[in-house]
């Protein structure tokens, strides 16, 4: 039996120096607890995309055992099922509210929010590289306030829970942000974007550095009690140690990739190709960095990790859940097929019985070693 | 806009490189109109990430087939090429707003370039359909890239011009525009950036040459309209069609946006066809 490891919310979360290395704890399957239900959570309106209720165990019509794809990120955040749309390509969800069942949904993270109103980045904004797009729209928003006045209403009456993505150059703007979120209704959580320039520490990504990681979330944490989680970047020298910091300053749940700064060449090579010089990569090309990321984080903390980058596939969202992801977010994937996660969720479900486990949570981790892998900052030639 | 799956009916070749498809889609093609397109998803195996958007080049609601136009020079249109009759595709669509003519319109000056027909060409049925008279100007680099005007119906006036001059005129279409513009009541364009870019310039500070019409009017009478709504637009003299990726065609990536005379605008959502004024064409 390989090891397996879920965080059962409300046990006390024991605080940790990154110099000392703790033994993991037991196996903790989780059960779906009564009572706590994300549609109960929320009160539900009918509309045309929320009209049924998110199932949180799916019995099978043949007389199957029922498969219970619930998730808890911790803080009362629960969500249906493990599948959540990740930032970025349905929006705010109202654009395509018609299009795609959002109830069906574990969890719809918007598009990056700042402060102020962002216009974003000269086009061209996105270009095709192989097994990917690269991607610099430049976090055109149109600032929190106005998203909060046009959005929110819509996501009071929606089942599925809205984590608010946000982005701000210094804590004092992340701050002023989730103060204005507290007590919003239709707001489940905030997911906060580590990928942003610190503009005290010289316009260096904060997610790049582990103190400055640290005093971020800490300052966030502070003033808000919604959930919080901690978006990482791959491109940090040791993501193991900016994610304990993350998990040390509060962060309730961590996700982890965003996408990995990139270059395309024009196809007249006489510049790069994207208006905003770099673009992100993202899409299938980033799979195997997010599965060592999560794969290297599930083992250096204890609060669920969300593994993003490069879902496309049921599989891809199973090899995710083996390295330690306990939800898995569908990037842009979901721009050529916007249903796409919500088909995932029922093909998760279909892969649990399949594999003759009862809940999700038993195919998380189970990729993971008994001892603690070599971390990657050795080079891929040294890890052993 | 709905999810559907297409059926390729004809693909042929009508020029070197670019294929004329012809998919039976019934749910895109009722409702379909000029200036809207189609999103194409590929789903070869490690393929390709997002969508391409085809403007619907004709559409038939009796049989419910719309043709498309592929070049099958990039990586995505030789995979659409490829296609054989009987084999499906997931097409969503139509999408995006249409162009918009005014009623009193009777002279439609129609600018076009290469496969740029392809955003025009629903529009010359629609106007025929509606008894305007329609003058086609077409520019292509020789006589082997030129639209047959077999494929065109009869009452089309089309005017050809080739960069080498081995067919109709010698030079760009944008030349020919000179000529033709006083003609027109309202114009239509779609092609390469550097051609809308000049014909807007043409355009610009223009007012439709409906003079009669207008008459007895009060100066700057009416109700005034928003920019970018279907009344301005049907008030707006030249009408472009952006020709760019779209990638979500939702409205929520803003992979599309560009800068438009009031900010940002969505080509997918807003576009792609626009009135010239609404855009930045970086004039001043």
């Amino acid at each position: 039996m390989k090891a397996r490891r879920r965080v059962v919310p409300g046990a006390p979360r024991p605080q940790r120096t990154p110099t000392v290395r703790r033994i993991k704890p037991a196996i903790r399957p989780v059960t779906p607890r009564a009572g706590v239900s994300p549609s109960s959570a929320v009160p539900s309106t009918t509309s045309s995309a929320a009209s049924s209720p998110a199932p949180s165990s799916v019995v099978d019509a043949i007389g199957g055992r029922p498969v219970s794809l619930e998730v808890d990120l911790g803080r009362g955040l629960v969500l249906a099922n493990p599948v959540i749309a990740a930032s970025g390509p349905l929006g705010y969800g109202t654009e395509v509210a018609e299009l795609v069942d959002l109830a069906r949904l574990g969890g719809l993270v918007t598009r990056g929010t700042t402060i102020k109103p962002r216009s974003g980045n000269a086009a061209p904004r996105t270009t095709e590289i192989a097994a990917g797009l690269l991607v610099g729209v430049g976090l055109q928003n149109p600032g929190i306030e106005a998203v909060l006045e046009r959005y929110a209403p819509a996501w009071a009456r929606w089942t599925v829970p809205v984590i608010v993505n946000l982005c701000g150059e210094s804590s004092g703007d992340l701050v002023d942000m989730v103060r204005r979120l507290e007590g919003v209704p239709g707001i489940a959580g905030v997911e906060l974007n580590l990928s942003c320039p610190n503009a005290r520490g010289g316009g260096v990504a904060f997610g790049l550095d582990a103190e400055a990681t640290r005093s971020l979330v800490a300052a966030v944490r502070r003033a808000t009690d919604l959930p919080l989680i901690a978006k990482l970047t791959a491109a940090a020298a040791d993501v193991r140690a900016v994610a304990r910091a993350c998990e040390e300053a509060g962060a309730d749940a961590i996700s982890a990739i965003n996408t990995l700064p990139g270059l395309a060449v024009a196809a007249d090579l006489a510049g790069p190709a994207l208006g905003s010089v770099y673009g992100g990569i993202s899409g299938p090309a980033l799979k195997p960095v997010a599965l060592r990321v999560v794969f290297e984080v599930a083992q250096a903390v204890d609060v669920p990790v969300i593994g993003i980058g490069g879902v496309a596939t049921i599989d891809d969202v199973l090899d995710l859940l083996a390295v330690g992801a306990a939800a898995v977010g569908v990037g842009v994937a979901a721009l050529a097929d916007p249903m796409l996660p919500v088909r995932l969720a029922d093909e998760l479900a279909d892969a649990c019985r399949a594999r003759g486990v009862t809940q999700v949570a038993d195919l998380v981790g189970t990729a993971l070693p008994r001892r603690p892998s070599p971390p990657s900052t050795r080079g891929a030639e040294y890890a052993r | 806009m709905r999810p559907a799956g297409a059926e390729l009916v004809e693909g042929r070749e009508i020029l070197p490189g670019q294929w004329q498809q012809s998919w039976h889609a019934p749910a895109v093609v009722s409702g379909a109109r000029a200036g809207q397109y189609a999103h194409v998803r590929s789903r070869e195996p490690g393929g390709f990430p997002v969508r391409r958007p085809y403007p619907i080049a004709t559409a038939d609601p009796a049989s419910g087939t719309l043709t498309i136009q592929v070049e099958s020079g990039s990586r995505f249109g030789a995979w659409l090429a490829a296609h054989r009759p009987g084999d499906r595709v997931d097409l969503l669509g139509p999408l995006g707003r249409p162009f918009e003519v005014d009623p009193r319109s009777r002279h439609l000056l129609l600018i076009a370039e290469g496969p740029g027909i392809a955003g025009l060409r629903l529009l010359v049925d629609e106007a025929i359909r509606d008894g305007r008279s329609v003058v086609l100007l077409y520019g292509a680099a020789s006589s082997a890239g030129v639209y047959p005007s077999s494929l065109l119906p009869d009452e089309v006036e089309y005017v050809v011009a080739t960069a080498d001059g081995s067919l109709g005129r010698a030079g760009s279409v944008g030349d020919l525009v000179l000529e033709y513009e006083a003609w027109a009541d309202q114009s239509f364009a779609c092609g390469p950036p550097a051609l809308l870019a000049r014909v807007a310039a043409l355009a610009a500070g223009r007012r439709g040459r409906l003079g009669v019409a207008t008459l007895g009017r009060k100066r700057g009478g009416g109700r005034p309209v928003a920019a970018g709504s279907p009344e301005a637009r049907r008030k707006a003299f030249l009408q472009v069609v952006l020709g760019q990726d779209v990638g979500c065609a939702a409205g929520t990536c803003l992979g599309c946006v560009v800068e438009g005379a009031g900010g940002p605008v969505r080509v997918c959502r807003e576009g792609p066809v626009f009135a010239a004024a609404e855009l930045d064409w970086g004039l001043e």
